[in-house]
């Protein structure tokens, strides 16, 4: 990375992977020390809100609500699920946290935004903010950081990362040949993430197959998608949508004021292209 | 936004980073890990759990995690006279290589912290999303983490993470066998 010597950095195991928070101490190094404690405990309260298998997360509560009931939730969790409505509408549904749910040309069928603070369950259908959450993790855990006077830093989920201050150097793999990477990416206050669909064959973590929404198909193997974005939870949410979309995501792109580009069949390809 | 600056992306793969290279990041060390978990007071005893063939299989049993190891470093934490928790070390395969990490445990054997103190991995940049998040603090010994049930699944894990996560099962029922009450 392009750091200099006195970058402190710290991983723990969160959000399924190892993230990793990077900071150029302002003043001492207990005082950054203590500053990154904040950060992954900002993590650990969205993972607490978000997470879908906890019982007592707030979408857990959402999903559990019967058809025409309310309920009041944290600012957090309004705020993804605003811009997931956003980024769902933007793709025409390539991009959805309610997978099970059929769509209309207004959106989700399954949930509605009621107030500023309270959210309402209009139809069937769970929601999943595993697309988007991580992303906002990223970008609370920077929140915390640049809040705290820290003038360079960077907050990494397991390749959803963000960077401000000095540019930060990110390798984006080779989807063909794990061990590669295919380009090197200096992020300066951006933050980029990648949505891939590696191949059984090359144990990897996970592969699963992400169903082409918009084509109804799956999409083929052994391609990612990597989006560089203003925020973390946009490039989270739109990787996956350029990953299915590719140039049809080139307005979309524009928009959010981000970039793609997809790494497949020996070359990468840039959008808006 | 420069327009520009996305364009000089080279669209032909050039592979830039060879495979197999290993990669080890190095966060804290032991002395580093321990003050930050226990406080700069704190005071540590260090010693060995013997993990005699019976031990390693209940701790299995226990754990449904393979003991592979038969010492278990374990320091006992101490602050102002009184007993603070327990630190430990322990390492666990990643991907390919292995990752040590240090665990902060409450005198009542709960997890306070885990801080990765070396990480080793094939070079490369994690890219993949996973979707699962783990939960690891205030799980108590005697509770058995699995993927998706004490530790949310939300649709697959890094194989460091899941690793990692097992690794937490096999201390706690260390401290549960060797630890508690002594």
């Amino acid at each position: 990375m392009t750091y200099s010597s006195k970058t402190l950095k710290r991983a723990r195991p969160l959000l399924g992977t190892i993230v990793e928070i990077g900071v150029i101490p302002s003043t001492t190094e207990s005082f950054a020390h203590e500053i990154i404690h904040r950060a992954f405990d900002s993590i650990e309260l969205i993972h607490s809100l978000m997470s879908r298998f906890d019982p007592c997360s707030e979408v857990s509560q959402l999903n559990e609500m019967r058809i025409g009931e309310q309920m009041g939730v944290s600012t957090h969790v309004m705020r993804v699920m605003r811009t997931a409505f956003d980024v769902e509408q933007a793709t025409l549904g390539a991009f959805t946290i309610t997978p099970s749910a059929p769509r209309d040309i207004l959106g989700s069928t399954a949930l509605a935004i009621v107030a500023s603070d309270s959210i309402k369950r209009i139809g069937m259908g769970s929601i999943d903010f595993g697309g988007i959450a991580k992303g906002y993790a990223v970008d609370e855990a920077i929140h915390v950081l640049k809040s705290s006077d820290i003038r360079t830093g960077y907050v990494n989920a397991g390749g959803d990362v963000r960077a401000f201050g000095e540019p930060h150097s990110v390798l984006v793999r080779n989807p063909e040949k794990l061990g590669e990477s295919v380009v090197s990416i200096d992020l300066v206050d951006r933050a980029l993430a990648t949505s891939a669909n590696y191949s059984i064959d090359q144990n990897t973590d996970q592969s699963g197959i992400i169903l082409d929404k918009l084509e109804e198909k799956p999409v083929s193997s052994r391609a990612s998608a990597s989006v560089i974005a203003r925020s973390c939870m946009v490039a989270d949410a739109l990787a996956k949508a350029v990953l299915i979309g590719r140039s049809k995501m080139s307005s979309v792109l524009e928009r959010y004021d981000a970039r793609g580009l997809v790494v497949q069949g020996g070359r990468i390809d840039t959008y808006p292209n | 936004m420069n327009n520009d600056w996305f364009k000089l992306l080279a669209i032909p793969i050039a592979t830039i980073a060879v495979s197999d290279e290993v990669y080890a990041a190095e966060y804290l060390t032991v002395e580093q890990a321990q003050k930050l978990m226990f406080g700069e007071t704190a005071t540590f005893e260090k010693s060995y759990l013997r993990l005699d063939d019976a031990t390693r299989n209940a701790i299995k049993m226990a754990s449904r995690v393979q003991v592979e190891r038969d010492v278990q470093p374990v320091w006992t934490v101490f602050d102002g006279g009184e007993l603070s928790g327990y630190f430990v070390i322990d390492e666990v395969i990643g991907k390919h290589r292995y990752i040590t990490y240090a665990i902060a445990l409450s005198p009542q054997g709960e997890v306070k912290q885990v801080e990765i103190l070396v990480y080793r991995e094939s070079y490369g940049y994690e890219i993949r999303n996973p979707r699962w998040r783990a939960q690891f603090v205030g799980h108590k010994p005697g509770a058995v983490l699995t993927l998706g049930e004490e530790i949310k699944n939300i649709s697959g894990a890094t194989l460091s993470c899941r690793h990692i996560t097992e690794g937490v099962s096999r201390v706690l029922a260390t401290y549960d066998l060797l630890l508690k009450n002594p």
